[in-house]
């Protein structure tokens, strides 16, 4: 009896204390109360050398919302910002890491929170966000709509990342800013390079004995796209090459796959000589590379990947294989805007509307910025090089 | 041999063949050496990590852990090659790993009761939950060359791992069908309570059975990383259903087994992988595949009750005579 | 409370304190506690409440199927497909014009349909159920993937929608609603029935049951029926919530339905258990990672806290049964 009592009277205070906190934990209101947007040209003038990827192109008078806005960050309070994800993983938490490198000038803090691809726990937890300043929103293309709806109620300032929040009829026009890594110029630029810098490797050869293989999933938005580009520039420059799109959906994403592919495909199809491989993410180009040594034809195959974390890796331990390039992304490029824009949108000094004014194109209808990622295929050669000068000219 | 004639691993032998001549046909580069060592690489993880199961579940447990626990051998290894330990003492305390983590798996089931299903479920979770966290989901590379050895060295024209595999169905085979620890084992598998009454102690041998298979499933993660370069958390995972399907589809289960259920399950696993191979080879799509697998699985259990049928007619016409 | 002779008296309230379920509470209030003092009072908010409950829903129908065929003496693996392919069946009939109704009733039809194959695989060419259930989500799992391409199907009918989102007084959504009432239902049919009865007796011994005079495959052929809309129920929902039917499907995969009916107390021999403690395990798992997510715990540990979970749950209940037992 007494043990009953007692758990009882322990619920019992849990729940009063559920009463006493009351309607969703609303905190510090979250604009402040800076003066709205000015539209007039700031004093200083813009960034020299036009170098920095983040600032506008020269002549232009805004920087608000840029790496380079001339606020001074200091005056205010702390923001509370969260970067939000749908997927999980060393591509995101390179992101995080990118964000966190910011927080200093920015005066601001971030915290990292992911569904884990649960869309479900995307969903339901993204209420509990309601009480921050500002929100980096990395979600999943499939529950967009969803997202969409939420992120309305919400009423925290966000920006889009990663995947853009496309108009429900044209599903072409973008409706919030956004920055963005599309996949297909991502695919299209690695085997671009390919096609144009393959002589480096191999000389002159007969290209009627070259072939592709494409290792894509199409059940993973993202990963899509980045296959969808790869396949369009193939087509482009060897259209009547052989082609083996090998489409992963259904399996898991790991080395071995990759591995059992490579080897299936390539002994199946003899007469073909040279290849060049395209892979959509970190782990296959491992299997990719292990296949082909056993093989035997490592020094007829160029393989490149759209994420260059595991290459950085391989590399690095002194690898120099058929795996030869890969799309570097320095995750400062993302960062720096990200953490910027955010700013300015919760000081109230930008809008949705307005933000960024120069990223808005044609190609996305206008309305909303769509801040374009730079990416540049990286070797083992240059690789270093290139992630060392983005950490110098943001970090320095 | 007539024994094997009329067992599931004939079914599956049936299947497999079925299965090769039709690819063969579609594409004769099917049959070449390479695709074929390519095959042999593919069974040989699955295969691998399924022996320690199948032995496991003759004895009345079941490791649901065992890809996570092969994934953790690949880690652990590297990190232990990273940090400049000769490869045969780092294999060996990869190893001993494997037995603590079968040990774990005893304790949850003999000592503390739980059903084996869900507690190596729980772990499962625990150790991909460590992996990420203590590799960030960075694979971690592998630069020891004579490691590399191991996964892509040959036995005469076979690759390694494939024969590893083998030698492991053999050795466990020949353990469980002539030697009186293997007749004791299938007995707890088959009957426990029975088992406990005629004396035997049940939990001592399920925890060996625990312990063998936690080292056997670190061995194919090993294996697997000195193949691959690497040591990643995302390896290894998953391997264990296709193995389990091919077992209990050749007759490896709860109630036994033995050798002739070990070489079913060597037919079993060699018709999935020379299917899904073939299917790759002819570029069927995706979707279709994966609606494939399924109904090879169907197709491999209706020819299986079909042979049971005409077995019961045959044996229920000399009963009746 | 003594009898004179020596017997104790087990009234329903010392069974309750006694069982599995009673243990569980305890966990949930100790998990309460602890992560409101961790997170500040960020944890115990009307907004988290909210969102524990909803994201019990889904997992709510699996383990009601699971209980059901588990406590028969059976498994179904395949159920986690048929969710993913409900939504999505449902999703393209609304994109197609169907009325609601109609495509909520063709989509539980077509589930049914799955949920029949299994049984006769199962009852009459006598598979076995883990390697057939398997086999039927590969093939049910391809499908989907050829009817879709990959991609999710939106949904956009007002209706669903309005399932999806509606929140009661602003705070309890209808969905959760909706489910617990069902979960209540099957509840009472297999506590209070003779059906719910016969269900223990087959899963105890099956060819007992069939000289008792029930009919085990028949009963069977309802369940895994049952268990298939459920499923279907389930996927349904889910399409609604997201306003999407993704090819994803439900996270977890295979087992979630079978993990939170064994923390309830079922076991694969069948015959025991019961949907109560499967409706609090339930809760102690979703109050768990709900807390995990609102403290910010980096999503590695996360999975590892899940899995320890489980082993600490686990352990109670083995505390518990000795406690129980040396008592005699």
């Amino acid at each position: 009896m007494k043990k009953l009592l007692s758990i009882i009277t322990a619920l019992t205070m849990a729940f009063a204390l559920a009463a006493c906190a009351g309607g969703g934990g609303a905190g510090e209101p979250a604009q402040s109360t800076a003066p709205p947007a000015s539209s007039t040209p700031s004093a200083e003038p813009p960034a020299g050398g036009g170098e920095s990827g983040s600032a506008p192109p020269d002549g232009s008078p805004l920087h608000v919302g840029y790496w380079d806005d001339p606020v001074d960050h200091s005056a205010r309070r702390t923001y509370d910002v969260v970067f939000y994800t749908f997927f999980s993983g060393s591509f995101v938490d390179s992101f995080y890491a990118a964000l966190q490198k910011c927080e200093a000038k920015m005066n601001i803090k971030i915290d990292y929170i992911t569904a884990n691809s649960d869309p479900e726990k995307f969903i339901n937890s993204l209420e509990l966000l309601s009480n921050r300043d500002g929100i980096l929103l990395d979600h999943d293309i499939n529950t967009e709509k969803r997202t969409w709806d939420v992120m309305q109620d919400l009423g925290v300032p966000w920006i889009a990342f990663v995947t853009p929040f496309m108009d429900g009829e044209s599903a072409s026009h973008n409706r919030w800013p956004t920055i963005i890594m599309d996949g297909k110029v991502v695919g299209r630029q690695a085997v671009s390079w390919l096609c144009e810098n393959y002589q480096d490797y191999w000389g002159d050869i007969d290209t009627s004995k070259l072939g592709m293989i494409n290792l894509t999933m199409s059940t993973a938005g993202m990963f899509n796209d980045r296959g969808a580009g790869a396949r369009d520039a193939w087509m482009e420059y060897f259209p009547d090459n052989l082609y083996i799109e090998g489409d992963t959906a259904g399996q898991q994403f790991t080395t071995e796959t990759a591995y059992n592919m490579i080897s299936a495909y390539v002994s199946s199809n003899p007469d073909v000589e040279y290849w060049f491989i395209n892979t959509i993410m970190m782990l296959f180009p491992v299997g990719c590379a292990r296949a082909v040594e056993t093989l035997g034809i490592d020094d007829k195959v160029l393989i490149t990947c759209e994420e260059s974390v595991t290459a950085i890796e391989e590399w690095g331990s002194g690898y120099r294989g058929a795996w030869v390039a890969a799309v570097g992304i320095a995750e400062e490029l993302y960062a720096a805007p990200g953490a910027s824009g955010i700013v300015a949108l919760i000081d109230g000094r930008a809008t949705p509307e307005t933000l960024w004014e120069d990223a808005k194109s044609d190609a996305y209808g206008f309305d909303y910025a769509v801040y374009p990622l730079e990416t540049e295929v990286i070797t083992y050669d240059n690789y270093e090089e290139y992630f060392e000068s983005i950490d110098r000219k943001y970090f320095a | 041999m007539r024994a094997f004639a009329k067992s599931k691993g004939m079914t599956l032998l049936l299947v497999t063949v079925i299965v090769f001549v039709s690819f063969w046909s579609a594409n004769p580069n099917y049959v070449s050496w390479d695709n074929l060592r390519g095959i042999m690489y593919s069974m040989s993880l699955t295969g691998t990590i399924t022996c320690g199961m199948a032995c496991l579940m003759m004895s009345g447990a079941i490791d649901l852990a065992s890809g996570a626990e092969g994934m953790m051998g690949g880690v652990i290894i590297a990190y232990l090659l990273r940090g400049g330990l000769a490869w045969p003492v780092a294999l060996i305390i990869a190893l001993l790993c494997g037995c603590c983590f079968g040990l774990i798996n005893a304790f949850f089931s003999n000592v503390l009761n739980f059903m084996p299903f869900i507690a190596t479920i729980a772990m499962s979770s625990v150790y991909q939950g460590i992996a990420g966290a203590v590799t960030t989901n960075r694979p971690i590379m592998i630069t020891n060359q004579a490691f590399w050895a191991l996964g892509n060295a040959n036995i005469w024209i076979f690759p390694l791992p494939f024969v590893i595999m083998i030698a492991l169905l053999l050795i466990y085979g020949a353990l469980i069908s002539s030697t009186k620890f293997g007749r004791q084992m299938l007995y707890c598998g088959g009957n426990r309570m029975a088992a406990r009454l005629a004396g035997l102690n049940c939990k001592k041998i399920t925890t060996i059975m625990f312990v063998n298979n936690g080292a056997i499933a670190v061995l194919g993660g090993s294996v697997l990383a000195s193949r691959m370069h690497n040591g990643s958390m995302s390896a290894v995972i998953g391997a264990e259903m296709d193995g389990m399907t091919a077992a209990i589809i050749g007759g490896v289960s709860f109630l036994g087994g033995g050798s002739s259920g070990m070489a079913a399950l060597f037919i079993g696993i060699l018709m999935l992988n020379c299917f899904k191979n073939g299917l790759l080879i002819i570029k069927l799509d995706a979707y279709w595949q994966i609606v494939a697998n399924g109904g090879l699985l169907i197709i491999a259990l209706i020819v299986d009750f079909i042979r049971e049928k005409r077995r019961l007619a045959a044996l229920l016409r000399s009963a009746l005579r | 409370m003594e009898k004179p002779d020596g017997l104790q008296r087990t009234g329903s309230l010392r069974r309750f304190l006694n069982s599995k379920a009673f243990m569980l509470l305890i966990l949930i209030a100790a998990e309460v506690v602890f992560y409101s003092i961790i997170s500040g009072g960020d944890y115990l908010t009307m907004f988290n409440l909210r969102n524990i409950l909803s994201s019990m829903v889904v997992t709510a129908y699996l383990t009601t199927g699971a209980v059901f065929l588990m406590i028969s003496g059976n498994i179904d693996l395949s159920t986690a497909q048929v969710s993913t392919i409900a939504g999505v069946v449902m999703a393209k009939m609304l994109l197609a014009g169907l009325p609601w109704p109609l495509a909520v009733l063709l989509t539980l039809a077509g589930c049914g349909v799955v949920g029949l194959l299994n049984s006769v695989l199962i009852n009459e060419l006598k598979f076995m159920p883990f390697v057939a259930t398997m086999a039927v989500s590969y093939v049910v799992q391809g499908v989907m993937l050829l009817m879709t391409h990959g991609a999710s199907v939106d949904v956009d009918d007002a209706f669903i929608v309005w399932l999806g989102a509606y929140k009661l007084f602003g705070q309890i959504p209808v969905n959760v609603v909706f489910t617990f009432a069902v979960f209540a239902v099957y509840g009472v049919v297999l506590a209070k029935t003779q059906f719910g009865k016969n269900l223990y007796m087959i899963g105890g011994n099956s060819k007992a049951a069939l000289l008792g005079g029930l009919n085990p495959k028949r009963m069977w052929y309802i369940l895994f029926i049952n268990n298939a809309l459920l499923g279907g129920v389930a996927g349904m929902l889910q399409a609604a919530r997201l306003r999407a039917g993704t090819t994803n499907g439900i996270a977890n995969g295979m087992f979630s339905g079978m993990t939170g009916a064994i923390l309830g107390g079922v076991s694969f021999g069948g015959g025991s258990g019961g949907m109560g403690g499967a409706f609090i395990g339930l809760v102690m798992i979703n109050a768990f990672n709900s807390g995990l997510t609102v403290v910010g715990v980096n999503p590695y540990w996360q999975t590892v806290a899940s899995g320890a979970l489980l082993l600490v749950a686990l352990t109670f209940d083995y505390f518990n049964t000795k406690r129980l037992t040396a008592r005699k």
